[in-house]
């Protein structure tokens, strides 16, 4: 790795940093922390590491995920044992502190170490026999871009492939409504002889829904609601109801006279 | 384009030969490409005041008749378009991606059909699997090839669009349990910033967090939400072990159309397509496993600068360990093994790379299960007693027992079957050959030794109720030196098949036919083997298409309803408290409700009884999750829950008086209904 390279990276690493840490739009801190996470670190370590030595291509395609994902897995067990807290700022610190350490070292380093081949010989290359070819070929731009359309074609059909599939994700979906009646966890009864209980509606049906909803109870308690819920809707109320006996919910939907839905709650006996 | 690399020696396996032949380091430097003729667009266009070398190297431009003026703005353009760039051979890696591109559209209809219940799903999907694949296979096994952009570029291509085929399954969710178990192991993780948190889900999880840490650190760092990190991060993680293996190949002195067509034979593998490429520890661990193996071939003690390859090697014995029990046990298995075959068969200078890495390996997966994960012998010993007892079975009574899933169809069955077959010529061929020539190299016997295993792990899938998805997990490991092997063999075959072997139409049919080229006959075989692992592998033939809601059905049974009545369980069901429900119920309270879950065999009766009471008390059941679509569907599995006594035996759907008997049983609740899920507070029964 060159000096040059070993600072652009460093730098790249900064300003994903600042990207991550500071509110960025999804846009930007999306690719600033994929790099941060699976690409700067594993660049700056193979560079660290291999300075000296000779890679393949695929070796220095392969080699920096691989490595970034290693600096995320032991860093995280070293961050760990130390005892810091692994979040956002933690994360940062160690991809970013570990692709800057990295570069510091190629630069550190650079000087002190024997070239063991020529950069300029890694070119990678097929042998046909004993005869050595290299594989590059001159072509005009002309015949560069339309050897490319095939690719280009390909990301489209993939995409559009995704596009379809995201869009299948609804097709043949059941609709459906639910309703709950659970005791409230962290409310206190407000009457006597009385209990919280928490009634929810949740909508997943395929439009706007006006559900009615009767509440019954011991002692003649009863209360009902009008409900309007659109798809994804959520409709919750926390309720004092009888402590003793069963209340039950019932759920109707538009003006039909059966229930749609039906939930109990026993009371103490 | 050149011809097809031809191999140094006529020995089979010659492609193996060690590194030193054809690693890139040892050959001549090169200062500037050779130059070719000169492109015949390039022709007509010189360019007046142009100083580009490039251009004025080109021997047609040099001789072309003086141009016709022109205005200056067309002379620019013209000069831009026509201008000369190198750039790698690409060979027919666009046309051929965009092709198997064609495919990955095929298999999305497909699926989009599956959903709708379409009768053209069926063949789509299968077309759509073959033109992702073949065309691609083909051309790594052609003599056109040309060279190592293009293998690497199809290799990589083809990796990305079989992982596309994955993703689109399910593009807006998790649905594997195991994989809804790292989600939720990394949600926990991110949640509480701590490593080694117990998952209820998967407790042996906590004491591997490679993967729940890597899913949470992109996590963390991007604000994505854990499934869109964890389906990220498996697809890179994929793509670096695709990336790896071809790397292995290539230091182990393949050439790159040998590292192709491995990497192009090792996606026939049974698990390859969904279960090495889910959000799971095995998808973290697998990249590092073939690292390790890299570094131990790339080690050179006696050499300056081996440092880095140990350092690498060291890293990824490291990152196996604290991701993956079973790759552990493979990655110890594997470096165990190159050692053994380097001690049994000493190179000059002995290497001691691989008894150095391989004695390390050891040393750290040990400590790590002795030290930290206590509970993987406790996990592993259930299936291991499971394939003892059914081996047990078949010595003592002359047969074993048989997995309770249902079977595949027949023709799936021929065609993996037809598939194995050929492997197994493909392995005796090898045998045979380094025996007649007396081989000596030992990455060549380590490479027999591992194949002849993937057949001993293939015989598994015959022994005890769990043993094909044993076969399957095993193959993922020991398919890596098959597909090596198969690949060389099958890139061999034509030189060794002894042209002209027979005299007048019998060689020309056989020997000498154009099918019997490498190309046309190992993609036939790849594809085979392909239709095979998609068939018997990941997911089982009745969910190899998304589609409407199946009783026990992994995947399929992941639907909107069920997903909705598990996150409300996480709230509105008291914490610290068991759950009794069905697989689907288990998968999902599990994962999204964090409950401790528990089989339910309290479905079966109409009525209510002292049984059932017995049981409540028994299992310490306090919640009961009640999915009435059990009264209409078989079980997909074969069972309807974890222990069923009667999976495999039933004939119909459960009664649904069963299922709704809990309505009249004093002191019980029903808490939520949603339709066709119930669940009912059972604590006052």
């Amino acid at each position: 790795m060159s000096r040059r390279a070993a600072l652009l990276v460093a730098a790249a690493a900064l300003v994903a940093a600042g990207a991550v840490l500071w509110p960025a739009p999804a846009a930007l801190r999306v690719p600033a922390g994929l790099l941060l996470a699976l690409v700067l670190p594993g660049i700056a370590l193979t560079g660290a590491l291999f300075g000296v030595r000779v890679l393949s291509t695929v070796e220095r395609l392969v080699l920096p995920p691989a490595l970034s994902a290693a600096v995320l897995v032991i860093g995280g067990l070293g961050l760990y044992a130390a005892g810091v807290h692994l979040g956002r700022v933690s994360w940062t610190a160690l991809t970013a502190g570990t692709t800057v350490a990295a570069g510091a070292a190629v630069l550190a380093t650079r000087r002190l170490r024997r070239q063991h081949a020529d950069p300029q010989s890694v070119t990678e290359t097929a042998m046909f026999g004993t005869v050595l070819v290299a594989e590059r070929e001159r072509l005009t731009v002309r015949t560069v871009f339309w050897r490319l359309v095939p690719l280009a074609l390909a990301l489209l059909l993939v995409t559009g492939a995704a596009a379809l599939a995201i869009r299948a994700t609804t097709a043949g979906r059941q609709p459906f409504t639910a309703l709950s009646l659970a005791p409230a966890a962290d409310s206190v009864a407000t009457q006597p002889n009385r209990r919280a209980v928490v009634l929810s509606v949740r909508c997943e049906e395929n439009g706007d829904v006006g559900y009615a909803l009767r509440v019954a109870g011991d002692d003649g308690y009863q209360q009902t609601f009008a409900v309007t819920l659109p798809p994804g809707g959520t409709w919750t109320r926390t309720l004092q109801v009888p402590v003793t006996g069963t209340v039950t919910a019932d759920l109707f939907m538009g003006t039909t006279a059966v229930p749609y839905r039906t939930v109990h709650l026993a009371g103490s006996r | 384009m050149a011809d097809r690399p031809r191999p140094p020696s006529q020995e089979s396996f010659a492609w193996w030969r060690p590194a030193r032949e054809v690693e890139t380091t040892m050959l001549p430097r090169i200062t500037d490409p050779p130059p070719e003729p000169a492109p015949a667009a390039a022709a007509p266009v010189v360019v007046p005041r142009q100083r580009d070398a490039e251009t004025e190297l080109l021997p047609r431009a040099a001789a072309a008749p003086p141009p016709e003026p022109r205005a200056p703005n067309v002379t620019r353009q013209a000069s831009r378009w026509d201008r000369t760039v190198t750039m790698p051979v690409l060979g027919l890696a666009p046309e051929l991606l965009a092709l198997s591109a064609i495919g990955v559209v095929l298999v999305a209809v497909a699926y989009f059909g599956g959903r709708l219940g379409a009768a053209y799903a069926g063949p789509l999907y299968w077309a759509g699997h073959v033109l992702v694949y073949t065309p691609i296979v083909f051309r790594l096994l052609s003599r056109k090839l040309t060279g190592f952009t293009e293998s690497f570029l199809l290799v990589m291509g083809l990796a990305v669009n079989q992982y596309l085929l994955k993703w689109l399954y399910s593009p807006d969710q998790l649905r594997f349990p195991d994989e809804l178990q790292h989600w939720l192991s990394t949600s926990i993780v991110l949640e509480t910033g701590r490593l080694f948190q117990p998952n209820t889900a998967l407790p042996v999880a906590a004491h591997f967090p490679g993967l729940e840490e890597i899913g949470a650190g992109v996590a963390s760092l991007t604000g994505l939400p854990v499934t869109a990190s964890g389906l990220l991060v498996a697809g890179i993680l994929h793509l670096v072990f695709v990336g790896a293996l071809f790397m292995l190949v290539r230091s182990a002195g393949g050439t790159p159309p040998l590292a192709g067509a491995t990497c192009a034979l090792y996606a026939t593998a049974l698990h390859y397509l969904f279960f090495d490429s889910m959000y799971l520890y095995q998808t973290a661990a697998l990249p590092f496993l073939v690292l390790a193996i890299w570094a131990t071939r790339r080690w050179r003690r006696r050499e300056p600068g081996y440092l880095p390859y140990a350092v690498v090697g060291l890293v990824s014995i490291a990152v196996v360990t604290v991701s993956h029990h079973i790759t552990a046990f493979a990655m110890v298995g594997a470096l165990g093994l190159l050692a053994l075959a380097d001690l049994v068969l000493p190179a000059r200078p002995r290497r001691w790379s691989t008894v150095s890495l391989a004695g390390t390996a050891a040393v750290v997966v040990t400590a790590w299960l002795v030290f930290v994960a206590t509970e993987v012998l406790d996990y592993l010993a259930e299936p291991v007693t499971s394939l003892l007892s059914g081996l047990t079975h078949i010595f003592s009574a002359g047969g074993s027992a048989q997995s309770l899933a249902p079977a595949n169809p027949l023709w799936e069955l021929v065609v993996e079957a037809v598939g194995l077959l050929c492997l197994f010529v493909l392995l005796v061929r090898a045998g045979a050959t380094a025996i007649r020539t007396r081989e000596r190299d030992a990455w060549q016997w380590a490479l027999i030794a591992g194949s002849a295993l993937f057949f001993g792990t293939s015989t598994l899938r015959f022994i005890g109720a769990d043993g094909p998805e044993l076969a399957g997990r095993a193959a993922t490991f020991t398919y890596i030196p098959m597909s090596m092997l198969a690949a060389a063999t099958i890139v061999e075959w034509r030189r060794s098949l002894r042209p002209r072997l027979w005299p007048g139409p019998l060689g020309r049919l056989t020997t000498d036919a154009s099918w019997a080229r490498p190309a046309p006959l190992g993609a036939a075989m790849a594809t085979l083997l392909m239709v095979g692992a998609r068939a018997g592998g990941w997911p089982p033939y009745w969910e190899q298409l998304p589609g409407r809601y199946l009783v026990a059905g992994f995947e399929r049974s992941v639907d909107a309803q069920s997903v909705a009545a598990a996150q409300w369980s996480r709230t509105g069901l008291a914490e610290d408290t068991r759950v009794a429900a069905d697989t689907n119920g288990i998968n999902l309270l599990s994962t999204y409700g964090r409950h401790d879950t528990v089989g339910a065999s309290l479905y079966e009766g109409p009525v209510w009884g002292l049984r059932d009471q017995q049981l409540l008390a028994s299992a310490a059941v306090d919640y009961l999750w009640v999915d009435l679509r059990m009264s209409q569907q078989l079980p997909a599995e074969g069972g309807y829950y974890p222990g069923d006594p009667d999976t495999g035996k039933h004939t119909a759907p459960l009664p649904r008086a069963g299922l709704t008997k809990f309505d009249g049983v004093p002191g019980v609740s029903r808490v939520y209904d949603s339709g066709d899920i119930e669940i009912y507070d059972m604590r006052g029964a």
